[in-house]
């Protein structure tokens, strides 16, 4: 085995280590810990992509001495590489971009336990996403809900205790769900590894047996996964979690958990239940419908808010159903457009939030629109950002998100004909929606103020947040112009998936 | 040389740049079907709800707006309960018969686990040498666990430090009220049963691979023991031994141990390589490879948890 | 020694990693519940929705 096929195991372990090294730091050696380890964990990613991306094939990697159904493994493909690199990258620019933030919002005796959070976070994204066994899957999700609970409520105000609550309530409604569908999976195949699983599945769906199991099975996954990443009638911790904590956390768990849980549930799909199987049981049209309801809805929400991160948590419900619905149109170009769009999600809404916080800290801290009037004037790099983040979710050319409707309104031709229509008409009545409440903003920061109010209220932004900020916005257009290598990487990483 | 236009004041160009500037709403006073009935600003609105619903209207229930929601909640959670446990008892009316010896379960994985699993760890208890040889990712996931949940603990209940010191009196009041304090009966039986039950856990700790037992149930007792010292002796006496340097100090350090030694253990199997690590003699305790020394990282860090869980309770400060 | 007499380990390892992960989230919740108690000074969720909601205003 060559070194470089090592270099996911060494970025689990160092992701692991770095956070138990940071216990007893101070926080200014516990931020360079974690940033240290999120850049090596980039270039170790980087490295296994282009290994894999040349020889074009899968891997296996033993955890310990004992082969695939007696031992641990994990799995390393074209798809899971790409999505290390990017889940590595949009967490190193959301926390450069919030890093200032960090520092003042935070008491320093718990800053350290922020960074050991966000390491641990960092170490369960990758363990999700490389894993081939359905009991690591679990004992990893369990790690990244209670540190996505710990990142929502670190400021310790009322209101975070109150949306920690109601977040880690549903988060482990979904949990529980995967853990009774993971124990009947074990009664009834007898492995816990995902590809001795799908034998036994096959060998048991062609004789007939356990219909009504399997089809249990199918749908606590998918509700237990819908839960813990915000299906549409399981969102309502979302605006709450986002909106009133760090930027840098707010970045990150609006682009990194919940798609953690997304790639798990498509790798579940691909790897344990053969996808076609998947569809003839018609969980799929669920995930759709669901999926346009998420989209509509979440839209029609974020147009009456008056606070601009809880409209950015509401465009975060109706992005996660717009996923959903590629999942759900049941083809292999839907799956693949799902995909782009967890990367390209990922991209712009932690634009957005990075951007939000960069425009509110210069308008006395405030966050509704009416203290946001002109914030565009005082911090001009915060209003370039956030208008290419509003255009990019609106749809712009030459930025990611037309590369994702575009690829979605095409993968919708591939699927049935009612799909095909509900789903078009559904991408537009989105998009109008989108349009309204992101231009609304746009032109409220814009807003023509006085003299005097264009000069910034409040803090002044530093140059590391500025990094992060440019950091992004060069992620969102180099995603939008040069988006074909990424989408042929996920074309072939899906061949290879299953 | 265009010339202003005398009808611009209500034309549409001016009142789009109007709308652009802010300065005029085109759906101001069109959209209401009939006028809001009172013009409350928010703050009136949640004070005159606030007025309504005092504690004793709250507490018999009859506020208005929240009593038929909690009786239509309450019903609907109650039948989506009862839903949950009709699929699921139907869902295992399928399954194989508890004990069937054809169940898919006794199948290739369990039976080498069963026959070859002292030979090939050297553990005679095999559950140990499942969970820490052949499946051990998942029980370091499983640490990692109980260390996060420690950390969202610390954050919770930790206090800061200018908090602390209206808590410490506050608390040396209230022990001085409820618990007696240096009681006789408790120190005495205290001092025979605390090293008992922490002799007892290391026993179990150590005899993890041969007998039942194991790091983690071993260290729940020796967290019990510290727990029992705590209350016994007051927390001065037991912060002679047992303070945050120390419990920060075992925890990095057993966590680190199990992290390379497992790293090893991983980069060996995984690239073929012979590890070093030898299974030893069944029986022996010196034996089943790394299984010992695992046992005891682990054993240490739960003790440390579970002592550090109570007295971030107890007292907010470790 | 003879293998017929040992029963299957793998629901053993599961639920051993089942009971920690319940113990876990089970001190964070209470943990959780203690700050909000602080907080508010009722446990009462309907009353800490309006009194968040009278925070917000």
């Amino acid at each position: 085995m060559t070194l470089v096929q090592n270099f996911p195991f060494f970025c689990i372990i160092l992701s692991m280590f770095s956070a138990i090294i940071s216990f007893p730091m101070n926080h200014r050696w516990a931020m360079r810990v974690h940033l240290i380890m999120v850049t090596v964990v980039l270039a170790l990613s980087l490295c296994v992509l282009g290994y894999t991306v040349s020889t074009g094939e899968s891997y296996t990697f033993m955890m310990g001495h004992f082969p695939a159904p007696w031992g641990n493994e994990i799995r390393i493909g074209v798809l899971e590489a790409l999505m290390a690199v990017f889940f590595s990258l949009i967490m190193l620019l959301s926390v450069l971009g919030g890093l200032a933030h960090i520092g003042r919002e935070l008491k320093n005796s718990r800053k350290n336990l922020f960074f050991i959070l966000l390491d641990l976070l960092m170490s369960s994204l990758l363990a999700l996403i490389y894993t081939n066994d359905l009991f690591t899957a679990y004992v990893f999700i369990e790690i990244n809900t209670i540190s996505a609970c710990g990142l929502i409520m670190i400021k310790k105000e009322g209101r975070t205790y109150v949306s920690a609550l109601r977040y880690m309530v549903m988060s482990l409604v979904g949990s529980s769900l995967f853990l009774i569908a993971l124990t009947l999976l074990y009664t009834i195949t007898g492995q816990l590894l995902m590809t001795p699983a799908k034998e036994a599945l096959a060998e048991l769906v062609a004789a007939g047996e356990y219909e009504v199991p399997i089809l249990v099975i199918i749908s606590l996954v998918t509700v237990g996964l819908g839960i813990k990443s915000g299906l549409y009638p399981f969102h309502t911790w979302i605006p709450d979690a986002y909106g009133y904590t760090t930027p840098s956390a707010s970045a990150i768990l609006s682009s990194l958990v919940s798609k953690g849980y997304l790639f798990l549930l498509i790798k579940i799909f691909y790897r344990v239940l053969d996808f076609e199987f998947v569809v003839s049981s018609q969980v799929v049209n669920l995930l759709f419908m669901l999926g346009i309801l998420g989209m509509i809805m979440g839209s029609w929400l974020a147009i009456k808010t008056q606070n601009i991160r809880r409209m950015a948590a509401f465009s975060s419900v109706a992005q996660i159903g717009y996923i959903y619905m590629g999942i759900g149109l049941g083809t292999t170009a839907g799956v693949v457009a799902a995909l782009f769009h967890i990367i390209s999600h990922g991209a712009m809404k932690s634009l957005l939030f990075i951007s939000i916080s960069g425009l509110s800290e210069v308008s006395d801290d405030k966050s509704d629109f009416e203290s946001l009037k002109g914030a565009g004037f005082r911090n001009k790099l915060a209003g370039v950002a956030y208008t290419v983040g509003a255009m990019s979710m609106i749809g712009m050319p030459l930025l990611t998100g037309f590369i994702s409707k575009y690829m979605f309104a095409s993968a919708a031709t591939t699927a049935m004909q009612g799909k095909m229509v509900i789903a078009w008409i559904a991408l537009a009545i989105s998009t109008i929606l989108n349009t309204v409440y992101f231009m609304g903003s746009v032109l409220t920061i814009y807003h023509s103020v006085p003299a005097e109010q264009r000069k910034p209220h409040g803090m002044m932004p530093s140059r590391v947040e500025s990094v992060g900020t440019v950091g992004l916005i060069a992620l969102n257009v180099g995603l939008g112009v040069a988006a074909t290598p990424v989408i042929q990487a996920i074309q072939t990483g899906l061949a290879i998936f299953g | 040389m265009s010339k202003p236009n005398p009808n611009y004041k209500g034309s549409a160009w001016d009142k789009f740049t109007r709308w652009a500037k802010g300065t005029y709403d085109p759906a101001d006073g069109k959209l209401e079907s009939t006028p809001p009935k009172d013009r409350l600003s928010p703050g009136e609105r949640a004070e005159r709800m606030l007025r309504e619903y005092d504690q004793s209207r709250f507490e018999e229930g009859v506020a208005k707006e929240i009593g038929a929601f909690q009786i239509i909640s309450r019903i609907f959670f109650v039948l989506m309960a009862l839903f949950m446990v009709v699929v699921l008892l139907y869902t295992v009316s399928f399954l194989p018969a508890f004990g069937d010896p054809n169940s898919p379960v006794n199948n290739e994985v369990s039976q080498r686990y069963i026959e070859q699993g002292l030979e090939e760890t050297g553990a005679m208890n095999i559950v140990a040498g499942m969970i820490l040889d052949y499946r051990a990712f998942d029980t370091f996931g499983e640490s990692c666990v109980l260390f996060v949940a420690l950390c969202c603990v610390t954050i919770l209940l930790r206090a800061d430090k200018k908090d602390e010191l209206r808590m410490r009196a506050r608390e040396e009041r209230e022990t001085l009220e409820y618990e007696p304090q240096e009681d006789n009966i408790l120190q005495q039986a205290a001092r025979i049963l605390v090293p008992l039950i922490i002799i007892f856990g290391i026993y179990v700790v150590l005899n993890g691979h041969i007998s039942p037992g194991g790091g983690f149930s071993g260290g729940a007792i020796i967290g019990t023991g510290l727990i029992l010292h705590l209350t016994a002796f007051g927390i001065k006496r037991t912060r002679r031994f047992m303070n945050e340097r120390v419990i920060k100090t075992l925890t990095v350090c057993a966590l680190t141990f199990y992290c390379f030694a497992k790293s090893y253990s991983f980069y060996t199997g995984a690239n073929g390589l012979e590890s070093i690590i030898t299974t030893g003699t069944p029986g022996a305790i010196l034996s089943a490879g790394l299984i010992v020394y695992l046992n005891i990282c682990v054993g240490i860090v739960v003790a440390c948890t579970m002592y550090s869980f109570y007295i971030l309770f107890r007292r907010g400060a470790i | 020694m003879d293998a017929s007499y040992y029963i299957n380990p793998i629901p053993a390892g599961l639920v051993l990693t089942g009971i920690v992960v319940s113990v876990s989230v089970s001190a964070l919740m209470m943990a959780l519940t203690i700050c909000l108690y602080r907080e508010y000074h009722t446990l009462n969720l309907d009353e800490i929705m309006l009194k968040l909601g009278k925070e917000e205003m």
